[in-house]
């Protein structure tokens, strides 16, 4: 087994209950330590089933460094397998997706299935009579586990269980899920990946932070407010009806529910004409009947993360993906509903490029404050960073979650709390 | 870099990251064959119905013999 290594850092005086240390950004060690007790202890979401749809379908991500496929094998079963030949260590599959049901290293042309059984060596008898393929398989992800086909993997062989850690995060998934009328959802329509000079926490906390959208997406919620005749200061401002929850292991939410309600379901308006709006009711009505769709559509899309990499947020999953202390790869997948009209998928796609694609309204302010942060962290004679917002004012609800206004920091701090607790242990 | 193609003369290619292949009809026989030609390495063969058959009703493990690179190398 590892060894975990320790930045020998004290934690619980880095991150108190209204402020954090910078050195949490820009510390090489610190971030070699999470690697060990966040990235390859924690349930990390990995890929969707709809992207490997058939049998021979795989798909080759990150679970922290470490690079994995995630396949489908012609039994239909998922396989979670670390992409590094048994032999000497190649990665086996160099494409981000593809379908193959054998997988054969380019350096000496070691053969797996994509269920990962070695199947074969060339020059096979150089290895003698007591070498035995069934120890060479390529290595699986100890744990992996399916929640409305989101597909998790860990690469710790104990912890909490899948259902444990999503916690209250798994009924916002439900919700984002079952805005379709088949109750399933499919991300098959490309990816955005963007990169930016900056510490991977600040993606995630940037997710579900309600306070800076007014501020640094000014330009691009005024041109929303005049176009939509949304005054987006009663959405992200003081005035806001929305409230910031913390859910638990380190998941996190801003409620937009309460401002989807009052106007019906078109807090974001969708942009749909009457028709479509009506078949897509027609087609939820017969799932959940009349009443059930109108508060399912009403309700709308949730808004939340998932930790340590997961951020669904109204049409899309945002993978966040760690390279080094001060470089992030976010990656933004369209996801489309199953048995909607073709125009509410359509919107769904055009929605996710024009706000979060290269040119895209609101993705490169974010992008651009994160490398900033990493710049501002190089001052090191105040390193604190204030995260008080809202502190005199949460409230807990009745089933003990921490619940804050929409503009304050609840949603960081419940990230902060979790994350000590990790780096502590 | 997956994808592959048709062309006019009616073969087809089939290309992902482990393997190139073109397959066309051969009518050299008495009788229709498929042959499947490696790119890579311009070994091909044929295949009769009967084999095609076969294949049609094959399970991807049985392709593990035949995956096997031992068996494509001279000394096994």
């Amino acid at each position: 087994m590892a060894m975990t290594l320790s930045a020998g850092v004290d934690y619980s005086e880095l991150i108190q209950d209204d402020r954090i240390n910078g050195r949490l950004y820009y510390d090489p060690a610190i971030f070699r330590e999470e690697l060990d007790k966040v990235w390859y202890r924690e349930w990390v979401y990995v890929a969707h089933e709809s992207e490997i749809p058939e049998p021979g379908d795989y798909v080759t991500r990150k679970i922290g460094l470490q690079p994995v496929i995630v396949s489908r094998d012609e039994h239909g079963g998922v396989n979670m397998l670390l992409n590094r030949c048994t032999h000497r260590g190649n990665t086996v599959c160099q494409a981000e997706r593809g379908n193959a049901n054998a997988f054969r290293c380019a350096y000496h042309g070691w053969t797996f299935s994509n269920g990962g059984r070695l199947l074969g060596v060339p020059y096979a008898s150089g290895y003698g009579a007591s070498f035995r393929r069934e120890d060479y398989g390529l290595a699986r992800a100890a744990r992996m586990g399916i929640y409305r086909g989101l597909i998790f993997g860990s690469l710790a062989a104990e912890g909490p269980s899948l259902e444990e850690h999503l916690g209250r995060a798994a009924r916002l998934i439900d919700q984002f899920v079952d805005l379709s009328p088949e109750g399933e959802v499919v991300a098959r329509a490309g990816v955005l990946r963007h990169s930016y000079r900056g510490n991977w926490k600040m993606a995630l906390e940037n997710s579900v932070d309600g306070y800076h959208p007014n501020i640094l997406h000014h330009a691009a919620l005024s041109m929303l407010s005049k176009s939509r005749k949304v005054d987006m200061e009663s959405v992200f401002g003081e005035r806001s009806d929305a409230w910031a929850r913390d859910l638990g292991n380190g998941s996190a939410q801003l409620d937009f529910n309460p401002i989807n309600r009052e106007r019906g379901g078109r807090m974001i308006p969708p942009g749909w004409s009457a028709e479509v709006y009506d078949a897509y009711l027609s087609a939820m009505a017969a799932r959940h009947g009349k009443e059930g769709a109108q508060a399912i559509i009403e309700n709308g899309p949730p808004h939340f993360c998932v930790f340590p990499n997961l951020i669904c947020i109204l049409n899309q999953f945002r993978v966040i993906q760690p390279v080094s202390v001060n470089e992030t790869i976010v990656s933004y997948y369209p996801v489309m509903l199953k048995g909607v009209p073709d125009e509410i998928n359509e919107r769904r796609l055009v929605e996710t490029y024009m706000v979060h694609g290269p040119a895209g309204r609101v993705a490169p302010d974010d992008f651009e404050a994160y490398e900033r942060n990493q710049g501002g962290f190089e001052a090191r004679i105040n390193e604190w960073l204030v995260l008080r917002r809202g502190l005199e004012r949460e409230t807990r609800e009745a089933d003990g979650v921490v619940a804050g206004h929409e503009t304050d920091e609840t949603t960081q701090r419940a990230l902060w709390r979790h994350y000590r607790r990790l780096m502590s242990n | 870099m997956a994808g592959g193609g048709d062309n006019s003369a009616g073969t087809m290619r089939l290309v992902s990251e482990f393997a190139a292949v073109e397959v066309e009809r051969d009518d050299r026989g008495n009788g229709p064959r498929l042959r499947i030609r490696d790119l890579r390495t311009g070994r091909s063969m044929s295949l009769d119905p009967l084999e095609l058959c076969a294949l049609a009703w094959a399970r991807h493990e049985d392709f593990a013999p035949l995956l096997d690179p031992s068996r494509l190398r001279q000394d096994d």
